[in-house]
């Protein structure tokens, strides 16, 4: 059996210490190392998460499953228990035996991999297999539940986030044996029967609970395997140029790299026409405005063996960890702020002709990054980023300064119904840098998010928040201002998933201050359907 | 280095008195110095002392959801060895064995002191002191 190991925590605190926050019991949860085959050992795995299920719910309390905590909010965190699931890494080849008759899928392209491993894991894993992820954060420590409940993006703009590379969830939504569901989209079907009976799970297609389970923020039950769908393994050619301002805005505002008159010779081809990159992303210095913006462009290869290691350069370019008392320091003397962000730009900032080539996951390798920070990711329409952009560096220089640089990346618009990549293409607009104490000459983080979340409504500018990032979640009518109808159809799918027992039981405070932990209890007809389904009864 | 040698020969030459025996009036000038020569000491010795990371590129470390430390081993299972081993006359050097689950390091940090170079000076190298912080890689599944 599973084996857990329980702390009396008193206190929780994230990866990048936002918090500390209280917690009643830690879990550690690890997987019996003696049951072969690993099939079992996951099954096994699933049992004793239902156990601590039932047991937190004898208790009259919550749990909640957790990895990397690498959310900069509070999304990841629940007061009664918390389940640390790093050492639940299984990962699983499909058959083609298990293939479902209408997949458009071949079998060696999928995987299902446990909770807890990180996106560095299975890239490590999938190399092996000549193999790769199709996309992932700037980083790689993110467990893969944790990284697609929150929506953790990286800059492919015709690929989306991780979890576009989803094809199958299994969730645990409680104690019972008929709570282990394994959920996929009706209109793509990938894995059949067989391979549900093999994970002890029933098997429920339907397109919009899929896409609302995608994005869950921890809440539609305990997401316990992750079916991914990847690709043959590539490299990624980085380059690191200046452009000019207008014209890397222009590249912003349409993605169109053909008509652009910024080029980079070597993807040049004879004819004049250029390569389409996979990745743009723009690092901007808000305290001078007339510097041209460092650019990041990265361009999809054939994978070829023998390139120079690209991991020591890669270390470079990462943000570093700030000292505290950098932060301290621009707290009581805001205006050295500017000053200090411009020494720093050489740290912050990916040196500029530092090109390299390397995977996937060598080029978005581990961050240094562990001590204190702040992040902010704003989604935007592309064709409102160079307007919101105006706007975000006049409010950081009126309001501020806040020691905080500014990045832009582009996403593919993701079909999860809570993604904040909800654009046809989005523009993540980002500031990222030191938490400080806020005091009368400085203004506080959550307010100054406040006023630029309402500089972009005066302006009609539609927006969303990144969840796993800061931002004032309390904002008034936040998340309607962010989905509208939307939200009412996550909160229906969630209704229709668990009874308002459980659904009470994966709510916590993010959930409850973002107005989503709401329950429907008179679900449209096609809905109560599902529901009737699901719980079983038909 | 040169500058801080010289700046101790300065105030070695200005012992501290006892402090019952000293004039209030020229207390805080040689209060000050000694502060400054405690100071100056501290900023050598801080010099001497120093400590390199080697990570592997690959794996990833075990992690411990209780350890909370600012840096690099936030969350990572950390094992410390800070120990003195005495060598005999035919062992010319000095060896730790230790054992990570997963069969292997992913980081380890190895800490250099003025202390241990003077303990390693002083007995001919028969006394090392050893100081080394690793992780080790994941037990995974």
């Amino acid at each position: 059996m599973a084996k857990i190991t329980i702390t009396p925590a008193g206190t929780w605190n994230n990866y990048h210490f936002n918090g500390p926050l209280p917690l009643g019991m830690l879990l550690d949860i690890d997987t019996d190392r003696t049951i072969l085959p690993m099939i079992d050992r996951f099954n096994d795995a699933a049992k004793e998460i239902q156990q601590q299920i039932r047991t937190a719910l004898d208790s009259n309390q919550r749990l909640r499953a957790y990895g990397s905590s690498w959310s900069l909010s509070n999304v990841a965190h629940e007061k009664d228990r918390m389940l640390f699931n790093r050492s639940l890494d299984i990962k699983l080849e499909v058959s083609p035996a298990q293939l479902h008759p209408a997949s458009p899928h071949k079998a060696e392209n999928l995987f299902l991999f446990q909770c807890g491993i990180s996106v560095k894991e299975i890239s490590e894993f999938l190399f092996k297999r000549k193999k790769s992820l199709r996309a992932c954060g700037a980083s790689n420590g993110q467990t893969i539940a944790g990284a697609i409940s929150t929506g953790v993006h990286g800059s492919a703009f015709d690929t989306g986030s991780i979890q576009e590379c989803v094809v199958g969830l299994q969730l645990i939504t409680g104690p019972n044996p008929s709570d282990l569901l394994y959920i996929e989209r009706s209109r793509s079907p990938v894995l059949n029967d067989d391979f549900g009976q093999s994970i002890q799970s029933r098997i429920i297609r339907n397109d919009g609970l899929f896409n609302a389970a995608l994005v869950s923020l921890g809440s539609f039950g305990i997401i316990h395997g992750v079916v991914l769908q990847v690709e043959d393994l590539y490299l990624l050619q980085r380059y690191v140029k200046k452009i000019r301002r207008p014209e890397a805005l222009q590249i912003a505002g349409n993605l169109d790299f053909s008509t652009a008159t910024f080029r980079i010779m070597e993807e040049v081809a004879a004819d004049g026409s250029v390569t389409r990159p996979y990745h743009y992303k723009l690092y901007i210095n808000p305290y001078n405005p007339g510097e041209d913006f460092v650019t990041e462009i990265i361009y999809k290869k054939p994978y070829v063996p023998g390139y120079p290691d690209p991991v020591p350069l890669v270390q470079k370019s990462i943000f570093k960890d700030i000292p505290v008392w950098v932060s301290e320091f621009a707290a009581k003397h805001k205006g050295f702020i500017p000053l200090i962000l411009t020494a720093l730009k050489t740290e912050a900032f990916p040196k500029v002709d530092d090109n390299i080539q390397g995977t996937l996951g060598e080029i978005f390798w581990d961050t240094s990054q562990s001590s204190a920070a702040f992040g902010c990711g704003v989604g935007l329409s592309i064709t409102d980023c160079a307007r919101a952009m105006a706007i975000f560096i006049d409010l950081m220089n009126t309001k501020g300064p806040i020691p905080g640089i500014l990045s832009m990346r582009f996403v593919k618009g993701s079909e999860a119904t809570l993604a904040f990549t909800r654009f046809p293409v989005t523009c993540i607009l980002e500031v990222d840098g030191i938490p400080w104490k806020a005091n009368q000459q400085m203004i506080s983080l959550e307010d100054f998010l406040s006023a630029v979340l309402n500089a972009f409504k005066a302006a009609n500018i539609s927006f969303t928040l990144h969840w796993g990032k800061n931002a004032p979640w309390a904002f008034p009518g936040l998340t309607d201002t962010m989905y509208g109808s939307a939200k009412t159809d996550w909160i229906n799918y969630r209704s229709a998933l668990l009874s308002q027992k459980m659904a009470d039981f994966f709510s916590n405070d993010f959930l409850r201050t973002t107005e989503l932990s709401g329950y429907n209890t008179s679900l449209p007809r096609e809905l109560s359907v599902l529901q009737t389904m699901i719980a079983g009864d038909v | 280095m040169g500058p801080i040698l010289i700046l101790i020969c300065i105030q070695s030459k200005n012992p501290v008195p006892h402090p019952l025996t000293i004039n209030a009036s020229i207390m805080l000038p040689q209060r000050l110095s000694g502060i400054l020569m405690l100071l100056t000491i501290a900023l050598f010795f801080q010099a001497c002392s120093y400590s390199i990371i080697i990570s592997n590129k690959n794996g990833t470390p075990q992690p411990d959801p209780n350890h909370h430390e600012m840096g690099f081993y936030n969350l990572k299972e950390v094992h410390c060895i800070d120990t003195v081993i005495p060598l005999s006359i035919l062992q010319n050097g000095a060896m730790l064995v230790a054992n990570c689950p997963a069969g292997g390091f992913h980081s380890v940090e190895y800490k250099i002191t003025f202390g241990a170079m003077l303990r390693n000076t002083f007995t001919f190298g028969k006394r090392r002191s050893i100081k080394v912080k690793y992780t080790c890689l994941k037990n995974s599944n």
